[in-house]
């Protein structure tokens, strides 16, 4: 796929913040499926060797790795070797306890009780307890984060317990506290500041912070005093920033790092067909790629394409698996939902509008518009390939497009709920991560900041997304956002599903547990990789 | 003298001024909102609004540029929205790299370009005439960005001898740094340096054409003494102009190379900044590179007096 900008990413991802700086860790390149030869347990039969320090190649451009609750772009993998989280994803998308040895969710009591493990010390010498954890979560709350609305009151039980009364049950609160607040001392940023914070992350992982050159490099060294024992194996973990691909790229094949965790393309076949390096990569997991599609101004009622039909006529009018090969040079998956079939929230269900320009044709004359019509599609340079052959479809059928190719400014600018209703469609891109619920809820709620002023906002939908939230437990949550899909792109059709793409991490053959894209497209265990000699 | 150099100083105020104001218009008028970008899909509109007043940009355009021309006067220019650092702070850390650089390459040019173009025009019409026409007619024509790639093509990745990108400071590792240093400086030089050799061929050639140095030479002064002495002085007189056109050039250029060889300088951190519609930084680094430009345009003009006595008074 074309390289997509990172701004772009920023704008359209429905999901969190950090969901939204990972997604474009994995969101730079993919590649058909059937033809990769991911590292996913290679080092399983051999005991781990220590020392060494991994040199990784990120992306560069980041603000806050040490202050989690004030950085709205806070991106995860900066400051994952010193800082963890209470809960981490596992490769079906449910959450499991790490920091916490385990939670108990009372959907009726509307509680949820963190039970913490205890002997857990920050890098400052100070304990990880119920009081370090309670004041975490105040300073999200503090900052008016989304993530922990909806918290009543905290309660320390004893030190290593802390129960949070909510003001009503809201499963993806445990996921959000689990996922976001990346625990930090307490202690250090009473001491420092948080401005000092925000440069030096002090947490409970398995690397301490060294120095952070801003966009040169962020240096981590072992934690001697890690509470898993005997680990991390790396002495060092050296996060070179390069904003550039090609640069990183041409970084990493000279030598100059072990891991590239971001590849255009043309590079990522390149890598690929070298048979040199070792990859992980989305393709084969469920969580963690990203989608891309087109957003219909379904409630502009002087814009054709707020009439269903005409909507079903533009999805029959395009042949994704075409634009993939001739555009994506095959890298990207058709997609008519939300998620891959690989997630437990695909709805096999949901059927969508395979290619069939007659049928389009026959929906336009139904809707009264048997000539077509004309229309735009509003996009940035990324994506404008994508976008031209999706023009010459339509054309097919009558319909004929004005392509606007704007910068990512201008199309916060059109999307913003603020903002006067566009006509069109405008590119729309949106992360497939675990926490479907509010991934969804953010863009397709009344209230939410981005197109929420044209796009119909169905009562069904609501109902659904809001049953979705409140569901006791992980199978009920599955249904509820099954059917959320089905509505979403089969009834309603207010979003254009074009395909979903994958993030791909390539290193070196002597890295080995590096656990990025291997349970989802934005984990990684920093404590458990290792370099053989 | 001093009247010259007062009209300078008033035209640099007037130009700095100008510059502000436009960048300031840009920024502020291209669609976008900064409180939208900073606060992310995740944000409600309640605040995105109290983003927007806690930044000032609920109020008008021409009372939000006189509220940051004012704190420019008193040396404030402002927080940067994404590092959310003092723009003088983060312009302290970047500007030192860029100058470096800068300096550096119009050293190398100067060292390696006025030589060239001297041998060149007294060495009209031969083999080395020619090399030196060719290569800085080359020189002159390769974009910036296409030399850098193809540098670290053949030096990095075939050769292996120069690292890919990165930056060591040589103040901090004397041999590491210039290792690191090579490549970036003579991509930037080179067109300075091509620059340099064509202007000092040119004006050579048309001054050692002239009575004077005829009469020089017939007084049996060395051909060195000639050529050094005598011609030189005068042939460098529309050099030391391109050397304030190249100064300028130089620090744009460096907005290329360091993005392309990974230096944190301020061109790199001037592009973050417009990618990111940081546009409190955006305004403090155009005013710097702008009073950068304006002062060295001001020191080519006081050159010139030195080198030609004519433009005094």
């Amino acid at each position: 796929m074309p390289k997509q900008s990172k701004q772009a990413r920023k704008w359209v991802y429905g999901g969190a913040s950090v969901a939204l700086s990972l997604a474009v860790l994995g969101g730079c390149a993919s590649a058909p499926s059937g033809n990769t030869q991911a590292n996913t347990g290679s080092a399983k039969t051999v005991a781990p060797q220590r020392g060494g320090t991994l040199r990784m190649i990120m992306e560069d451009h980041t603000d806050n790795i040490g202050f989690p609750a004030l950085s709205p772009q806070l991106d995860y993998y900066y400051s994952s070797p010193a800082l963890e989280t209470l809960g981490r994803y596992n490769a079906k998308g449910i959450m499991e306890p790490f920091l916490a040895k385990g939670w108990k969710v009372d959907p009726k009591a509307k509680t949820i009780t963190f039970y913490l493990r205890k002997g857990v010390k920050f890098q400052d010498g100070t304990d990880f307890d119920a009081e370090a954890l309670k004041w975490n979560i105040q300073q999200f709350q503090n900052a008016h984060r989304p993530e922990v609305d909806g918290i009543k009151s905290m309660q320390v039980v004893d030190k290593y317990t802390l129960k949070l009364n909510l003001v009503k049950f809201d499963n993806q609160l445990l996921e959000s506290i689990c996922w976001f607040v990346q625990i930090i001392s307490p202690t250090a940023v009473k001491k420092h500041g948080i401005d000092w914070a925000k440069t030096h992350p002090v947490g409970t992982g398995p690397f301490t912070f060294v120095a952070w050159n801003p966009d040169v490099s962020i240096i981590y060294k072992r934690n001697p005093n890690y509470w898993q024992k005997g680990k991390p194996y790396l002495d060092e973990i050296d996060l070179d920033l390069i904003y550039d691909a090609n640069t990183a790229y041409n970084t990493f094949i000279s030598g100059g790092a072990d891991v590239l965790t971001r590849a255009s393309t043309a590079n990522t076949k390149q890598l690929e067909a070298s048979g040199q390096y070792k990859f992980n990569t989305t393709r084969k997991i469920a969580f963690g790629a990203a989608g891309y599609g087109f957003m219909f101004p379904s409630a502009n009622p002087k814009d054709p394409l707020s009439n269903l039909k005409v909507r079903e006529a533009v999805e029959y009018a395009i042949n994704k698996n075409a634009i993939i090969k001739s555009v994506l040079h095959g890298y990207g998956e058709a997609t008519n939902q939300w998620y891959t079939p690989r997630s437990p929230f695909y709805n096999p269900a949901v059927k969508g509008f395979p290619y069939n320009p007659a049928k389009a044709k026959q929906l336009l004359k139904e809707a009264g518009y048997p000539n077509g019509f004309q229309t735009q599609i509003w996009t940035d340079a990324a994506d404008q390939d994508m976008v031209t052959a999706v023009q010459n479809y339509l054309a097919q059928v009558g319909i004929k497009v004005k392509i606007n190719v704007v910068d990512i400014a201008k199309l916060i600018a059109i999307t913003s709920s603020s903002a006067p209703k566009w006509t069109g469609m405008t590119v729309y891109i949106w992360p497939t991560f675990p926490n479907a619920p509010v991934l969804i809820d953010r863009n397709f709620s009344p209230h939410a900041a981005y197109f929420a002023q044209n796009i119909l906002h169905p009562p069904i939908l609501q109902q659904l997304i809001a049953k979705a939230r409140s569901a006791p437990d992980h199978q009920t949550e599955v249904k509820y956002v099954q059917q959320i899909q089905k509505v979403l792109f089969q009834d309603y059709a207010l979003v254009l599903p074009m395909y979903i793409t994958a993030g791909d991490v390539f290193m070196k053959k002597n890295v080995q547990n590096l656990g990025m894209f291997t349970t989802n497209g934005f984990d990684w265990n920093p404590e458990s990789v290792w370099l053989s000699k | 003298m001093t009247t010259m150099l007062l009209r300078r100083l008033v035209q640099a105020v007037i130009v700095l001024f100008i510059v502000t104001v436009i960048v300031f218009l840009i920024m502020h008028l291209i669609p976008g909102d900064p409180a939208q970008i900073m606060l992310g899909s995740t944000a409600t509109q309640e605040q995105i609004d109290a983003l927007r007043h806690q930044m000032g940009l609920d109020k008008p355009l021409v009372v939000q540029y006189f509220l940051w021309l004012g704190n420019v006067l008193h040396g404030n220019l402002g927080t940067s929205i994404f590092y959310n650092q003092p723009v003088t702070q983060l312009l302290a850390v970047r500007l030192p790299i860029t100058l470096q650089l800068g300096l550096y390459s119009l050293v190398v040019s100067l060292i390696l370009g006025i030589p060239a173009g001297i041998i060149a025009a007294v060495k009209r019409g031969t083999f080395i005439d020619s090399i030196v026409i060719f290569l800085s007619n080359a020189g002159v024509a390769i974009p910036v960005f296409w030399l850098a790639i193809l540098g670290v093509y053949v030096f990095s990745l075939k050769l292996g001898w120069l690292p890919v990108q990165g930056w060591v400071s040589p103040f901090e590792n004397f041999g590491e740094g210039v290792r690191y240093l090579v490549m970036p400086v003579l991509v930037l030089a080179t067109l300075p340096l091509s620059s340099f050799a064509r202007q000092t061929r040119s004006s050579m050639l048309e001054v050692i054409r002239q009575d004077y140095i005829r009469t020089a030479r017939a007084k049996g002064l060395k051909e060195n003494v000639v050529i050094l002495r005598h011609a030189l002085r005068n042939a460098l007189i529309p050099v030391i102009t391109l050397l304030g056109i190249s100064l300028a050039g130089i620090i744009g250029g460096a907005v290329l190379v360091e993005q392309v060889f990974n230096i944190p300088g301020m061109g790199r951190l001037l592009v973050q900044a417009i990618l990111g519609k940081d546009y409190i930084l955006v305004q403090g680094s155009v005013l710097i590179i702008g009073a950068i430009v304006v002062l060295i345009n001001l020191a080519t003009d006081i050159a010139y007096t030195y080198v030609d006595p004519r433009i005094k008074g």
